[in-house]
């Protein structure tokens, strides 16, 4: 079985992580800019923080079989701090056009605030100008409301329901989203998201047609192997394997090659080279490297 | 003229693109916005190759170049031409915005847009800090190395490749460049690689 993780933050995994996750199938992931789980204290710890994505954490993928794509843009938690979310903004465009940028994200609300609401606006309407796709976050609190929200100011902004994905949906939350053209999205994370068993109750609700399930893992207590445990449950739960794929390989890659910049046919393993070395640091320390 | 070869070889949708960009550029004052809108056109090329269907082109005498670095080759010609004097001070910022792949396509064409070595320093500042692959396409089969890097840069370059397991047969104009640091360097190597007992790097022989 061959999976993509749609949404995942690897800069916090380790090498033990990407090595599990390419035995478990999982041959790409997309991972969004996010926060670091403290305050950024000015502008070059984001440019070096975007560098890093398109840079050293795609390298360090790929020295494990893992293709490393990303979404570029201000979270909605930093988007609070205003002085900084502008200068964000601005440098934000340089990245857009790369190709290992493949939306814009994650945007969206967490504290519901005007300041959130003004920048996830902005960056619809960069979405739109830049014909990307834009991955939308949904908040943990008043988590019905900000779905609403969020989904009233798509209409508003009028880019196309088709380039926008919501995330870190729920059994509250989906049927909003079920009701328009957005993708719907569902991270497997421990306690505070959602489970391996009740990702497949929905399944069985509401069909595979636009649903991707992500592993969301970051620097919190998470999994990055959630996407290949949510195939296992399906095959369990009596889903084929062509349902499992297109949930979890062929839907996540569908709505991301809406860029322009990936296909299925793109999306195929590297080949391991390990002795391949970025700015004089391999992420090997000592063991032999392995060449397919 | 390298950019009226290129010309002919380019899709008309591709021109155009690359054209309008630069226009674009230098009428904006704000070299941050100009720099930017450069940084945008160059990054989007991969996706507007895709778009067209992915016709292949081939530059004459550079057979290793692709469509996308022979484009990314025209459009720093053309800035070039454009900006004259600035485009000295317009290109390392390129440089700093590019990712790696974006960075890789500037050193493998830098002999077509660079003959006068206006950026040799840039370029030593890259083998310093890069990945293999880019380390790569400025080491071998690349002409530029040879005419223009000092002797301790290049020299220091040699020994990156060994170190990288590159097989140095393919530095372009070696021979020329040989001297007899070069040759102690590469002998203390071979020796700290024996008493490793590790295996000795390919090519060595041809700097002893
Ligand atoms: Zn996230």
């Amino acid at each position: 079985m061959q999976y993509m993780d749609p949404h995942i933050h690897m800069i916090s995994r380790t090498t033990d992580d990407y090595e599990n996750m390419a035995s478990a199938g999982v041959v790409a992931v997309v991972e969004p800019a996010f926060w670091q789980g403290q305050p950024r204290t000015g502008i070059s710890t984001f440019i070096d923080y975007f560098d890093m994505l398109v840079g050293w954490e795609r390298f360090r993928a790929k020295q494990f079989g893992i293709m490393h794509y990303c979404t570029m843009g201000l979270n909605p938690k930093e988007s609070n701090n205003k002085e900084l979310a502008d200068e964000v903004m601005r440098v934000i465009p340089r990245y857009l056009n790369k190709s290992s940028v493949l939306a814009i994200g994650e945007i969206g609300f967490d504290d519901m605030t005007p300041t959130e609401e003004h920048y996830f606006l902005a960056q619809l309407e960069l979405a739109k100008e830049y014909k990307l796709p834009a991955l939308v976050h949904t908040p943990h609190r008043d988590k019905v409301n900000g779905t609403k929200r969020t989904l009233d100011l798509v209409k508003e902004v009028g880019i196309d329901e088709e380039l926008v994905l919501v995330d870190h949906l729920n059994e509250q939350t989906l049927p909003l989203v079920k009701e328009t053209g957005c993708w719907c999205g569902h991270s497997i994370y421990p306690n505070t998201k959602m489970s391996e068993d009740r990702m497949v109750k929905l399944l069985q609700q509401y069909g595979t047609e636009k649903m991707v399930v992500n592993s969301a893992a970051d620097w919190g207590k998470s999994d990055p192997l959630k996407v290949p445990k949510t195939g296992d449950a399906m095959l369990a739960a009596g889903f084929s394997k062509a349902d499992i794929s297109k949930v979890l390989f062929e839907n996540p890659i569908n709505y991301y090659a809406q860029s322009g910049k990936i296909c299925i046919e793109d999306v195929i393993r590297p080949a391991i080279d390990q002795s391949e070395l970025y700015e004089d640091n391999s992420a090997l320390r000592g063991q032999a490297p392995i060449i397919e | 003229m390298n950019y009226l070869i290129i010309e002919e070889l380019l899709p008309a949708h591709i021109r155009n693109e690359i054209l309008l960009a630069v226009n674009n550029s230098i009428s904006h004052e704000n070299t941050e916005v100009s720099n930017d809108i450069i940084m945008r056109c160059f990054s989007k090329l991969p996706t507007e190759h895709r778009k067209l269907g992915s016709p292949a082109i081939k530059f004459p005498g550079y057979p290793s170049l692709t469509s996308i670095e022979i484009y990314r080759a025209y459009l720093l010609l053309i800035l070039k031409s454009q900006l004259k004097k600035k485009f000295t001070i317009a290109l390392p910022v390129l440089l700093k915005y590019c990712d790696d792949e974006e960075k890789l396509s500037i050193m493998k064409s830098l002999s077509l847009w660079d003959c006068e070595g206006l950026f040799v320093d840039s370029i030593i500042e890259l083998c310093r800090t890069n990945s293999v692959d880019l380390f790569t396409s400025i080491g071998v089969f690349n002409p530029y190395p040879a005419r223009f890097f000092p002797e301790h840069n290049f020299n220091q370059m040699v020994l990156k490749l060994l170190f990288c397991g590159i097989d140095i047969n393919n530095v372009i104009a070696l021979e020329s460049r040989k001297n007899n640091d070069l040759a102690r360097m590469a002998l203390d190597y071979k020796n700290e690689r024996i008493y490793a007992d590790r295996s000795v790097p390919l090519g060595i022989e041809l700097l002893l």
